[in-house]
């Protein structure tokens, strides 16, 4: 067992939140508006929800706080920009890994394709 | 964005809240500014989920572990811990039994208070009244400077009703007591004339078969008369068929019955079982000062109240030109006034209502503190035992978690009981009904508000469980264990407890000034002399068919043989007429002038109280005659005509000079009839009510009221009988005198004077008792809060006491130690609470009776009481310390 499958399996809105920062550093409203862009708006934060998941990747050590700032124009100084830490990365392709694993069982494939037959 | 979300934020965990605090509000900024542009319903979501996003997750910031896993392997199923602290729970408070009922019942006391009233005030000051839209409803009143919302005339209501453009509709009732036969005895009824209007106005129809029509409401004689619903299912078992083809038999004559009421339909004021039409019509009224009609209007679509008002100011003045000289009664032409009917029934209770809800809210204040008094020193009491579990290997969210449903299994329990106050409590409030309070008989428990108040109860004892649960498991264990053995107390939290002790007795004190000025007031009020009689005084009033006894001699001739049956009673010692007993029955007002006395151009002639007694009525209830004579039997209709005042209408109208034999005219008496004298002053009888002073009256005797159409007020009399028997040996005797005597009159309000004096005072007595009782609950409650501190204290402290005590401490001193710090605390809320009462009393004011509502014994008394009651709680558990063996106490280290 390494050290990021621990964590498996993920809620899905830790794996969603880590997902939206896989790429580039966000601040909290813009992970927010990632995670409902890309559920399609299934999954909307509320500042609680989502500051008491922050607290806890951060405890974990899956995220940090970010140094790195976007241009100056569009930043607005008040707001903390979080990134995703090494361990963090590992821990979300695992998770990716592991969903794909089962999403490759025949079994599962079939359920798929019924669904949307 | 709104503060509060800010303010909402606090209730997170200060580190989580330095750190995120900023980053959510600003988010939650975004999001408002978002939802803002998008509309209302929008911001009604956002701040619906927010809600829902404080509620779920502020408590599980406290939680010291909360995973990022779908499963946690880690930790047991959810529900097996939650039985398992079930079962550790119900052990434990099994085991502290006096602490689990102090604080179930404490809250069981604070809920079920709060429910009950709360349930009341919303029955009766909250709830529609039962009329269409009847917050744009308005009763039209004449005014006079003594009686500022008197009936209105026939003629002012006909104008009113044809000018006015700020009503849409307008209509009137006036009543009329007839007496219905056919039903074995006679009986006499109240009954409405009601305009066809007035049904409209309310918004009203009949249940069944209809109401008046144009025909019936304009030309007189039409004998049709509609229903209550509960005359109609008591008397004609709620058979439809009798709408149309029924009849009820009214003063002799036969009325068809055309309509039925709703079930619980009366007009604003009045309970009613038959409605007669009033037929009202503009060219024969030439008389305007007959003011029996209580006159309502419906508020235009576009009119407000205001607007009425404005344009009332606009009609008045043409009338005073139109009508002068034509109101002989009111030389000064008395304006009308509007008054929104919500105000009208219900203005005279708000204050007693608010009042006890501001009682009741005191009470569960006062008991909230208590339990988070009660739980704070209990936790404070086990951080030995969570230090030991947790030394043990128990983690820190299962003894949080354990703690908690030691709170809510409280919190349950209180709540469960509180149902069952509250039920019991509202029983009791209807049972008491002192009559007066509209739609009090109505009143239920109300769910609503129960879930409410055991939200608020179960949400206190969750935090004040929360509080001790994460002070107990931050204690180091090496520290408290060590502590424990010492024992003592945390400056920290005895101070929290001190806090909670003072705001008891603040709130105590409060509740028991309020209710002891109350007492003094109501006190003072029992002991009003009424100016009359009432032991061994019954009374009862009849009435007369116009049919058979049309003249005024008739009438008198029925008196005479009544008085002589009724006085043939064994045990019957005295009878007497009169118009209307005091504090029995409502007494008109009448114009006079004394003779040689010219008015000034702004000048009223004077009105009094209107009152016919036959000779002895003074004698038989008691009343001095201060000057003069008293009516005499040869104050005949022959004899020279004469009237008695009472002492208010020499002091008003006679001021300096001997009133008897002054010559006076009576306004309403007809042209022919002389100008009385004024044969003799007697004593002032409070006839309206106890707490008002004295009106000036006059007294015509029985055998002089004039003849013709004025003789039909003594058609209907009340009759007051001595008698050393009780009541229902009595009362029967005189039914069946009566109907022996002439099986169509009836017998009404039969009951003792005494009993009339206390249906008067009845409402105080009813608040009066109820503030007593919440202001005893909350002295109980204050009490057990300074025993459990206390005891809290003496527990903690055994071991320095022992010590104390070895060296030569004396147990007088310990004891006189404890009770004093207990006295101390006490008399800091007592401050506060004389303070806090001396702003909060002014509420009282329209309630209470000849005393200032920051009366000085009250306010003196009142604390002084507590602090005896605190000293004496404090006193178990000082006793406890004073025998206190030493060498026990360190041998048990």
């Amino acid at each position: 067992m390494t050290q990021s499958d621990r964590f498996l399996p993920l809620k899905p809105l830790v794996f969603h939140v880590l997902l939206a920062l896989k790429d580039t550093d966000r601040h909290g409203y813009a992970i927010k508006k990632e995670v409902a862009t890309r559920t399609g708006g299934t999954i909307d934060l509320e500042p609680g929800t989502l500051y008491r998941l922050m607290a806890r990747l951060l405890k974990q050590g899956l995220i940090e706080e970010s140094d790195r700032r976007p241009a100056p124009e569009s930043d607005d100084e008040r707001r903390r920009y979080y990134c995703i830490t090494g361990l963090g990365r590992d821990v979300l392709a695992a998770e990716a890994r592991r969903m794909h694993l089962l999403l490759a069982d025949e079994a599962v494939q079939d359920l798929v394709s019924e669904g949307r037959g | 964005m709104p503060r509060w979300y800010r303010w909402a934020l606090r209730l997170y965990p200060a580190t989580y809240r330095r750190q995120f605090g900023e980053a959510m509000a600003e988010m939650f900024a975004d999001e408002w500014a978002g939802a803002r542009r998008s509309g209302p319903g929008a911001t009604v979501r956002l701040l619906a989920r927010t809600l829902l996003d404080l509620i779920v997750n502020v408590p599980r910031a406290y939680l010291p572990h909360d995973g990022l896993q779908a499963t946690s392997s880690a930790s047991p199923p959810i529900m097996q811990n939650v039985r398992r602290d079930l079962r550790i729970a119900l052990r434990s408070l099994g085991k502290h039994r006096g602490f689990a009922a102090v604080a179930a019942l404490t809250l069981a006391l604070g809920i079920g208070a709060n429910t009950a009233i709360f349930s009341v005030i919303r029955g009766v000051l909250l709830e529609p009244l039962p009329y269409h839209d009847a917050e744009r409803l308005v009763v039209v009143w004449s005014s006079y400077p003594d009686n500022p919302t008197f009936s209105v005339s026939q003629a002012e209501y006909l104008d009113y009703r044809a000018e006015t453009e700020t009503m849409s509709q307008t209509g009137a009732y006036g009543l009329d007591w007839v007496t219905i036969s056919g039903v074995g005895m006679a009986e006499r009824r109240r009954a409405v004339l009601a305009t066809r209007s007035l049904f409209e106005v309310l918004g009203v129809p009949a249940a069944i078969g209809r109401t008046f029509t144009e025909e019936e409401d304009t030309s007189p004689g039409h004998q049709v008369v509609i229903l209550s619903h509960g005359i109609w299912t008591s008397h004609f078992g709620a058979d439809p068929g009798v709408v149309g083809s029924g009849t009820v038999t009214i003063d002799g004559s036969d009325f068809t019955i055309i309509g039925v009421m709703p079930r619980g339909f009366s007009p604003p004021r009045v309970e009613t079982d038959f409605y007669l039409p009033a037929p009202m019509d503009r060219s024969t009224i030439t008389n305007r000062s007959g003011h029996n009609f209580n006159a309502f209007g419906r508020l235009a679509p576009d009119a407000t109240i205001e607007s009425a008002r404005a344009e009332l100011a606009t009609i008045l003045p043409r009338w005073a030109e139109q009508y002068d000289g034509l109101h002989p009664n009111d030389p000064v032409v008395h304006p009308l006034v509007l008054v929104s009917l919500h105000d009208e029934i219900l203005g005279s209770v708000r204050p007693m209502m608010w009042a006890l809800l501001g009682t009741v809210g005191l009470v569960l204040l006062l008991a909230t503190a208590n339990v988070a008094n009660l739980l704070l020193a209990r936790g404070e009491s086990r951080g030995h035992e969570m230090s030991i579990r947790g030394a043990l290997g128990a983690r820190r969210r299962d003894v949080v978690q354990q703690m908690l449903t030691e709170s809510v299994v409280l919190a349950v329990a209180g709540g469960a009981l509180g149902i069952a106050v509250a039920a019991a409590l509202v029983a009791a409030v209807r049972w008491l009904d002192p009559g007066g309070i509209p739609r009090l008989d109505t009143v239920g428990l109300d769910w609503s508000v129960l879930a409410f108040t055991a939200a608020i109860t179960l949400a206190t004892g969750v935090l004040f469980g929360l509080f001790p649960a994460h002070q107990a498991t931050g204690h180091n264990a090496r520290t408290t264990l060590g502590e424990g053995a010492r024992g003592g107390v945390g400056r920290h939290s005895k101070r929290t407890l001190h806090g909670l002790v003072v705001l008891q007795m603040t709130l105590a004190v409060v509740l028991l000034i309020g209710s002891g000025i109350l007492i003094r007031s109501f006190l003072k009020l029992q002991g009003v002399d009424p100016g009359f009689a009432t032991e061994n005084r019954v009374a009862f009033r009849v009435q007369v068919l116009f049919d058979r006894y049309p003249e005024r001699e008739d009438k008198l001739a029925f008196y005479r043989r009544l008085d002589e049956q009724i006085q043939a009673i064994p045990g019957v010692s005295g009878l007497a007429y009169a118009r209307a007993l005091p504090l029995r029955a409502r007494i008109g007002t009448e114009g006079i002038l004394v003779e040689g006395r010219e008015l000034g151009p702004d000048e009223r002639n004077p009105s009094v109280d209107f009152q016919i007694a036959s000779a002895g009525y003074f004698e038989l209830m008691g009343i001095p005659v201060l000057r003069g004579r008293s009516i005499a039997p040869q104050d005949l209709a022959d004899a020279p005509p004469v009237i008695l005042i009472n002492d208010a209408a020499a002091r008003a109208y006679f001021a300096g000079e001997d009133p008897v034999g002054q010559r006076v005219r009576l306004m309403f008496t007809p042209r022919d009839y002389p100008n009385v004298t004024i044969a003799g002053v007697v004593g002032d009888v409070h006839h309206r009510d106890l707490a008002a002073a004295p009106r000036p009256e006059i007294y015509m005797p029985l055998a002089q009221v004039p003849g013709g159409w004025i003789s039909s007020i003594i058609g209907s009399m009340s009759v007051v009988v001595r008698t050393d028997l009780p009541l229902d040996a009595v009362g029967p005797a005189i039914r069946r005198t009566v109907q022996d005597l002439d099986p169509t009159v009836p017998v009404d309000y039969l009951a003792s004077l005494e009993q009339a004096v206390g249906d008067d005072i009845a409402r105080d007595r009813f608040v009066t008792l109820l503030l007593a009782l919440f202001a005893g609950v909350a002295l109980i409650i204050a009490a057990v809060g300074v025993y459990g501190v206390m005891a809290f204290s003496v527990a903690r402290r055994t071991r320095e006491i022992g010590i104390r005590m070895a060296l030569g401490a004396e147990p007088r001193a310990i004891l006189g130690s404890i009770v004093r710090t207990a006295l101390a605390i006490s008399a800091v809320g007592a401050v506060f609470g004389v303070v806090s009462a001396g702003l909060a009393t002014s509420v009282l004011e329209s309630l209470v009776y000849d005393i200032s509502v920051r009366d000085v014994t009250v306010f003196a008394l009142s604390p002084l009481v507590l602090l005896l009651v605190a000293a004496a709680a404090a006193m178990v558990p000082a006793w406890r310390a004073a025998a206190v063996h030493p060498m026990e106490t360190l041998r048990a280290e």
